[in-house]
Formats: C-alpha cells, structure tokens, sequence
C-alpha cells in the first residue's frame, strides 16, 4: 500500500488565521464554547441521570451533579434486563451488515459513476426515490415476504433487510467520493495496461478509502440504532438487539434510569469507533486527492 | 496484507450469518409458547416461579415464555398470526379481544373448555362477558383491574379537609391544593389515547356516562347526553388544577405524587405491588374506591388482560392444559398483577390480607369504560382529540360534546353488525 | 473509453448483487405496498377486495389528512434549515482549526449515534415545566413565566421537538461539511487571500462553490428524513396535545400499528411520497432556472 505523505492539516480558514483580529478569535472561542455546551450538555444530563434512581430523576429543585456515582443502574441493566446479551446480538447483526453492504455499495457505486452504462442513471434514481418511502410502510410487505421466505425469526432475518435498505444511501453517499477520483488517475492506469479488475482493487479502492471508511462507519451508526424492522423481525427475546432492549424499559412504568444506562451503552461504541477513524478518514481526504 | 483483510472479512461475515442464525431448541416434550408482557413476566411469573411449578405438575411439556413491550403486543399478537407463527397462549389486553378476534388470530375455546375442570360461577361476570364475542369464548379472563382512588392524606390534613367522597369533593380539594399550596390535583398524559376512556375519563363512570354503549341493538354515541357534558365540565374544571405540560407520562406522575407533588391520583391495583415499593413515604398514600358522581353513582373502569390461544397453534390442547393450571385459584392469585378473576383467588396469596377487601368490592361494581368493540380504539383516539381540546380550553366543553358526538356517532356508525 | 464488451458486463456484474437487494427487499415491498393502497386491507379483518381509488379520495378530502401535511411541511422545513444553519456554522467553525476544535470534533457526533427515541426522552425530561432542567434554568433567569409549559400548545411542542430533532441532525451536516471543506485546494484560499479576500468574501467565492455538492446531497438527505422522521415526535408529544403535532408519519405509524388498517397507512404514504417528489421537483426545476436566469 501506497503511504500517502501525511499533510499539515490544511483548512480552508485556517490559511489566512495570522490575519485574523483579537475580535474574531474572541468570537470563535465563544462560539466554539457555545457549540461545545450545546452538544454535550443533553448527552451529560443522560450520563448524570443514568446515577440516580427513580424518585432523583424528577427531583425539583434539579440536582446538576449526581449525589453519588450509583451504578446500580448499570448493574441491574446487565443482570435483570439482559443487555449483555442484547449488546452482542447488536455487533453481529451491526458489524455483519456493515461488511456486506460496504462491499456490496463500493461495487455498485464504481460501476455507477466511472463505467457509464445504459440504464445508470435509471438505476441512480430508483436508489433515491427508494429513500423516500417510510420504511414503516414496507415494513408490513417486508415482514410478510420476509416470513415466506423463512427469513423471520433469527437474528440473521435483520442483516439482510438491513443491507437492502441501507444499500441506497451508502451508494450514494459513496458516488460522491468515487466521483472526486480524477480521471487522469483512471487513464495512466489503463496506460499501463490495469484490467478492470485491476483499476478497480489497486487504484480505485485505495483513493476512495476515506470514502469508503465515512460510508461504513454512517451505516453502522445507522443499523445500531435501528429500531423498527429489529422490533418486527425478531421475536426471542435473546434475538434482541439494543435499541429493542431499550423499548423493554418503557413498562407500565419506565425504567428511567436503566433507559439512561443503556442510552450511554448504546452510544460508547459508536463513538468510540468515530474517534478511533476520524482522523483516517478527515485528514486522509486532504492528503489522499493531492497525490 | 490487502488478501489478509479482504479474507478476515469474509470470515467475519460468514461468522456473523452462522451465529445469528441462531441454535435449534432440542426436541422430545410438548412445547407451549406463551407471549407475555414483560411486566407481567417479571413481576409475577418469575417471581413466583410459575414455569417450574406448571413443570413439575405436567412433566411432558415445556413451557416457553416470550416476553413483549405493552405497546407491542397487538402488533406481535398479529404479525405472528401472518405469518402462520402463532404462540399458542397469549396475554391479551381485554381492549384488543374484539379487534384480535375479527383479525382471526384468537382460537374459539369453548370445546376445550369443556374438557376442563374450570368453573367460571364465582367469576368476575363483567371479565367473563369480555371475553366472550358472538356468542363464543374467545378469551378467559385473568387479570382484570379496576380504578381506584389514591389521595396523599399529608396534604389533605394540611388543607383540613376529609377524603373525597364524591366527584364535588375532589373539586374541592383540586382547588384547594392548588391555589393554597401550589400542589397539583391530579396528573397524567393527555396526548394518551386512553386518556378519555381509563385515566381522566375513567370518572365518567362516576356520572353515570359512557363515550358510547349498545343502546336498543346499535351502537350509539352517548355524548349528547346532560350526564356526558356534566363529565366533561368537571373534567375540564379539574385540568385547570393540573400540570400544564400535556406529556407527562405516567412514571413522572407517579414520581409527583410519590413527593407529594399531586393531592390525588387515579391508580390501579397492580400499582400497589409494583410502583409503592418505591415510595420513600408509604404512610402519606391512601387508597379508597372511586368517588360517587353526582347522580350517585359510582363507577371503576374496568381494564386488564385475557388469555387467549392463538388461532393458529398447533398445540390447542397443550395450551389449554397451561390455562388451566393457571387460572386453578392458588396460581391466579400468583400470576394476576391487578386483581384475578376468581374471587375465590382472594383467599390465596397475595391477595389474602384486609388491603384488598376494597378492590374485591370495587371489582364487583366496575365495568369496562365501554363497549368492547373493535372500533374502541378508533373511537378513544378521536374523542381523545375534542376532550383534550376541552381540557386545554380551545373548545367549550359543549362544542366538545357536540362535535364529539358526530365523530363518534360517524365512527360507530361503520360498525358492521 | 472503458465501454468496451467485457467491461458492459463487468460493469452489469458489479451493480447486480445491489440490485438483487433491492428487487427483493425493497422494490417488491414498494410495490406491494402501492397494490395495497388500492384494497381495503386491514389486519383486523379476515377478507380483503380491492376498491379502486377509494382510500385516495377518502383521505385526500379528509381535512385531517391535509392538516398534517401542513405540519409536516413546517416541521420538515424549518428541521432542515435549521440543522443547515448550525451545521455548516459548526463545519466553518472546526475548519478554522485551533486547539479547541479538536475537542469538538471528538464529540460533534454524539447527538447522531444517540438512538432518536433517547434524544426524544431526554429532551421531553429536560423541557418538562417542573422537573427539567432547561425549562428551569429558564425560569430562575426570568426569561419565561413560573407557569411556563413547553407542551401546553401545539406551536410550542412543536418547536420543543424541532429543537430536539435539530440537535441530532446537524452533525450530520458537520461532518459532511468539514471534510469537503478539507478538500479544497490550499493554493485556491491563498490565491483569495493574496487578493485581500476578508472571510465572508472567501466562503462566498471560494468555500461555498466548492462544498456546494456537498450541502446540496445533505441538505436533500435532511429533507427526507425529516419528511419521514417518527421516533422524538411521538416519544415527545405523541402527536398532541389535542394532535397539534401530529405529521403524516405519525398518522401513518397509528393507521398502521393501533388500528392496523394497512391499506390506510399505504395510501397514506403514497400520498406522503408524492408530496416529497413534488418538493424536489420543484426545486430542481427552480434552481435550474435561476441558474438560468443568472446567467
């Protein structure tokens, strides 16, 4: 593989920073200090209320810091509510789909935008006009098809309605990378003689990886969190994924703090895996396009 | 290296398609899949070790408990149906009996009833009626409730007044609370569509009014009546003492009144075994049968689950074997959340201490809120709208029964008979 | 220059497992579901017949209907244009690149990873008039009356939940936004700069042209979702009060789960999809003309 030189990080502001005036960098502070409260103040008050119990939750008047670090929440989410167990079913069902819908989009998107054929631009606009439909109305047809089929039942009746639905957004997201790879780069490989094969795994596939990468980890934020055909599909309760473990909180009375405690569940690993690639794929981009 | 990661992937998917395919259950004895809510599940089953106890009686079956979100059981009540996958015991909301019914997933029981030894005299009548639709069983009742009347007395001593008697009496001390203490009268979701039939609306029954009842063979919309604008009225009149957010769900209601934020609540029995508990000051709560309205009457909403089997279980007599074990007295009294069906259930426990003697009677009084048709749910949600817009004051409570009546009246009126 | 013979196919092979998904699991859903609008099934009944264009007339003279799509058309517009706004505010703000924009980067994505049905409790907690903590903080300062309610009116739940919704989107936007901006091409801004370009002149002439892609596809990514958007609405407002909130999603969600009358709910979303195709054609068709015109 290729080792792209690692730029300084280029910003399209930052160039002309020296220049800016103590009034403008004051106004940047602020606004990145509201911007900054703003995010993660909602996400701050589920991390404190997922200490407290059932009666703090409402409390007036409102307590800004816990009183105590009480996992307890945490604790009976694990042992009573059995999110350990949903936690795994998300991955598999998360990480698999993520994989064949990646492969499967990267295909297809290359196909669509650097080998023009008839019936391209009709198949681009089915994969947007796809996106328009609710998925709560197909999902009666799709439910009933999907049992027809034998499909329903298993935790691996989610993976494929979830590459189908995730496949037109994940295309068109990763046309506008593929669209970005000059063609001068397409013709010196067909110069020296690539087959299609070729172009496509040793040239193509390493500049769209940034791409590729952003499409993959939005489509896995998006099948994580995914509720509705997960709570149709599947219906052993050790099938669940997390967000149907979620719904198992809202009773005759809700659990709020096991709510909270699984929200943060929920969102740790998505986040992680964010940090983890987001300087790949951000600071890739500008480097990658430059060679 | 690339070989390596594309050959890891594969793996990986291939992994993930096997695992999630998930183990097959091990054959050899008779299994009966019973759909539950999950608060049901935990609160009763579990608890009381009803899967063991029904094993050990009949050692040729296994029982497999499925557990579901309240807001998910008709749906997967339904799609189980469609898909030919039906459980073979399912907890039903008495609401949903007749809509079930019509969208054919319930099982007629009557002939395995008579196989049984299950003698349904010392029954709930108006739980039993339930469950039969078109002169057949389709649902036997297990765990109907009732509403009752919970008031905070800390609050009523501090206000000098006696416990509410009667629906003026609870004005009266709405007013009160609200305006010398800054305490709320009572609190719940407006938006809910049941709102206007079990929570505020459950005191219609006190005035001796329904949204809507069988009256000389038709369905007819009884809002056009004195009693029904005399409802909405004291309905409307109490809001103005209520939290003005209309989304409190019923957890932060019960989170309020628990901090003696709210002078009265309606509440049910199967409260008292899963939310008390968690109050810090038990003694400030007490409990009586509804209020009497003001032609004297007293009404309960009647609510609560049936057990049916599904229509297309292939395990009919199986199941019936399940519903008979438990709706034997001992294991009503263990399985019911709210209250069991059988009085004779009462003398078992939990249900055998003086606390309940109150609810046996209400139970004896109550009736369902309305006819149990499959257009409930249809009518709850729009009478809700014009009741709610009574509460919130864009509409007087006389357009409301006005224009209520003739939507419920056009609704009803698609009833096929 | 690469359609020769071998590579048609190729190109076919590639694009078939996609289109395979999609015949089966998605276009034969849709069209099942057009086919359903034209019967009268419900799942509580035992028997189905078809009925032509009924449904359609009897919910498109249904006032109802048309009010929620007027609540629809409000929440989706000012959902998008507000998490537009804020998020190619914050995408300018990371790409002037100081210190603390590494801090914001790390987290910008945490309103988009929380499931929709958390952001709508956790916002519906910190609006709520007694208990929350927004709504209090509110109140002490004497911006609002001690009896304020967020969810006494409609415009006002509405505008709780658009809130609500708005903090989820606009990462989306962010992060689009930012690694476009990443993209352009350093010698472009010095060139501006060497002109005396001050910064509202560099993102009019310089950013902005180039991100336009970019903004465009979000901007109409955002449209749809929040056309179709179902979850923090009804965690939040469940439609109410008195079904002020309630959008087209949320009317086809209760035609098709509480009074499971699935032939309702699709001719409902056939109408809601027709609505969105409309919106998009228009300004298609609006924008090429102004390009038109401006030149």
């Amino acid at each position: 593989m290729k080792k792209f030189k690692e730029p300084k990080p280029k910003s399209a502001l930052a160039v002309g920073s020296r220049k800016l005036s103590t009034g403008h960098k004051i106004a940047l502070i602020l606004f990145s200090i509201m911007l900054f409260v703003l995010i993660l103040f909602p996400f701050y008050w589920i991390i404190l209320s997922s200490f407290k119990n059932f009666l703090e939750i409402f409390e007036v008047p409102i307590r800004f810091v816990p009183k105590r670090l009480d996992f307890t929440n945490y604790k009976e989410v694990f042992t009573e509510y059995h999110i350990g167990t949903y936690l795994i079913n998300s991955v598999v069902v998360t990480v698999t789909t993520v994989l064949i819908t990646t492969s499967i989009s990267t295909m297809a998107s290359f196909s669509l935008t650097r080998l023009q054929f008839k019936g391209s631009k009709a198949f681009v606009k089915f994969l947007q006009m796809s996106q328009m439909f609710p998925v709560v109305v197909i999902l009666v047809p799709l439910y009933l098809m999907c049992t027809r089929m034998g499909l329903v039942g298993t935790r691996s009746s989610l993976i494929l309605p979830y590459v189908a639905v995730q496949i037109p957004v994940s295309v068109i997201l990763l046309s506008t990378y593929f669209v970005d790879i000059p063609k001068e780069m397409e013709e010196a490989a067909l110069i020296d003689g690539c087959s299609l094969f070729q172009l496509f795994f040793k040239v193509m596939l390493p500049l769209a990886t940034s791409g590729i990468v952003a499409v993959s980890i939005y489509t896995f934020i998006q099948v994580w969190q995914e509720f509705l055909i997960a709570s149709s599909f599947v219906r052993k309760s050790i099938h669940y994924t997390l967000t149907v473990g979620l719904s198992t909180f809202k009773g005759e009375f809700i659990n709020w703090g096991g709510l909270m405690a699984t929200s943060v569940i929920i969102a740790i690993p998505a986040m992680i895996l964010f940090t983890v690639s987001q300087d790949f794929f951000i600071n890739r981009l500008a480097g990658g396009v430059k060679e | 290296m690339k070989k390596a990661l594309l050959i890891s992937m594969m793996v990986l998917v291939v992994a993930g398609l096997v695992f999630a395919q998930g183990a097959s259950e091990a054959g050899g004895k008779k299994e009966i899949r019973v759909l539950l809510w999950d608060s049901t599940y935990n609160s009763t089953i579990v608890k009381n070790g009803i899967e063991e106890k029904f094993e050990a009686a009949y050692p040729g079956y296994d029982v497999i408990f499925d557990k579901i979100a309240y807001d998910d059981l008709d749906k997967t009540i339904l799609f189980s149906h469609a898909s030919g996958d039906d459980y073979d015991v399912i907890q039903v909301i008495t609401t949903s009996l007749n809509p079930l019914k019509a969208g054919g997933a319930l099982a007629p029981m009557d002939d395995l009833i008579k196989k049984t030894n299950l003698d349904f005299s010392t029954w709930s009548p108006a739980a039993v009626k339930a469950g039969i639709i078109d002169g057949a069983t389709y649902g036997l009742p297990f765990d109907p409730d009732c509403r009752i009347l919970a008031y905070n007395v800390k609050i009523l001593r501090e206000l000098g007044l006696e416990p509410p008697k009667t629906t003026d009496d609870m004005l009266k001390i709405a007013k009160a609370a609200y305006e010398k203490l800054g305490v709320y009268a009572m609190a719940g979701q407006i938006s809910k569509n049941v709102f206007c039939m079990y929570d505020l609306g459950g005191f219609q029954l006190c005035f001796d009014s329904k949204v809507y009842d069988l009256v000389d063979g038709k369905y007819t919309a009884l809002l056009d009546k004195p009693e029904a604008l005399a409802f909405v009225k004291w309905a409307t009149e109490m809001y103005k003492y209520m939290p003005k957010d209309t989304n409190i769900n019923d957890t932060l209601a019960r989170s309020m009144f628990a901090q003696g934020k709210v002078a009265m609540l309606w509440w049910t029995p199967s409260q008292i075994k899963s939310v008390i508990p968690q109050f810090e000051h038990r003694e400030d709560l007490e409990f009586s049968v509804m209020p009497v309205g003001p032609t004297g009457v007293r009404g309960s909403a009647m609510g609560g689950y049936h057990w049916g089997i599904g229509s297309g279980s292939k395990n009919k007599e199986a199941a019936m074997k399940f519903l008979e074990f438990a709706l034997q007295p001992e294991n009503q009294a263990l399985i019911a959340r709210g209250l069991p069906a059988d009085t004779r259930a009462f003398d078992y426990p939990p249900y055998n201490v003086p606390d309940y003697n109150m609810f046996r009677e209400q139970l004896k009084s109550s009736s369902y809120p309305a006819p149990l048709i499959d257009l409930f749910t249809k009518v709850a949600e729009t009478w809700n709208r014009r009741f709610q817009e009574s509460l919130l004051g864009t509409i007087t409570p006389e357009e409301a029964c006005r224009i209520g009546q003739q939507e419920v009246q056009a609704i009803l009126d698609t009833y096929k008979y | 220059m690469l359609l020769n013979r071998k590579n048609r196919i190729a190109a076919y092979l590639l694009i078939l497992p996609a289109a395979v998904m999609l015949a089966v699991f998605v276009l034969y859903p849709m069209v099942l579901n057009i086919s359903l609008s034209f019967k009268d099934y419900s799942m509580l009944k035992t028997t189905t017949e078809n009925v032509g264009f009924k449904n359609y007339v009897k919910l498109l003279t249904d006032v109802r209907v048309w009010e929620a799509v007027q609540r629809t058309f409000v929440w989706t517009f000012i959902n998008v244009a507000g998490a537009l706004l804020i998020g190619l505010g914050a995408a300018l703000l990371l790409s002037n690149g100081f210190k603390g924009s590494n801090m914001i980067k790390a987290i910008v994505l945490i309103p988009w990873v929380l499931p929709s049905v958390i952001t709508g409790y956790i916002w519906a907690l910190m609006l709520q008039e007694d208990a929350g903590v927004i709504t209090y903080i509110l109140k002490t300062l004497k911006i609002v009356a001690p009896d304020f309610s967020w969810f006494r009116t409609g415009p006002l739940s509405m505008a709780a939940a658009i809130m609500a919704n708005i903090w989820r989107a606009f990462p989306f936007f962010t992060l689009m936004i930012f690694a476009k901006i990443n993209t352009i091409p350093s010698d472009h801004i010095e060139a501006a700069m060497l002109e005396g370009a001050n910064s509202i002149q560099l993102f009019r002439h310089v950013t902005f042209p180039f991100i336009r892609p970019t903004v465009y596809t979000c901007t109409y990514l955002c449209f749809i979702w929040s056309f179709n958007a179902f979850d923090i609405l009804k965690v939040m407002t469940n439609g109410g009060p008195a079904e002020m909130t309630t959008t087209m999603s949320i009317m086809v969600q209760r035609e098709a789960f509480q009074f499971f009358e699935i032939s309702n709910a699709s001719t409902m979303s056939v109408i809601m999809f027709a609505l969105m195709i409309s919106v998009i054609l228009i300004f298609t068709v609006a924008s090429r003309l102004i390009r038109r015109v401006k030149k």
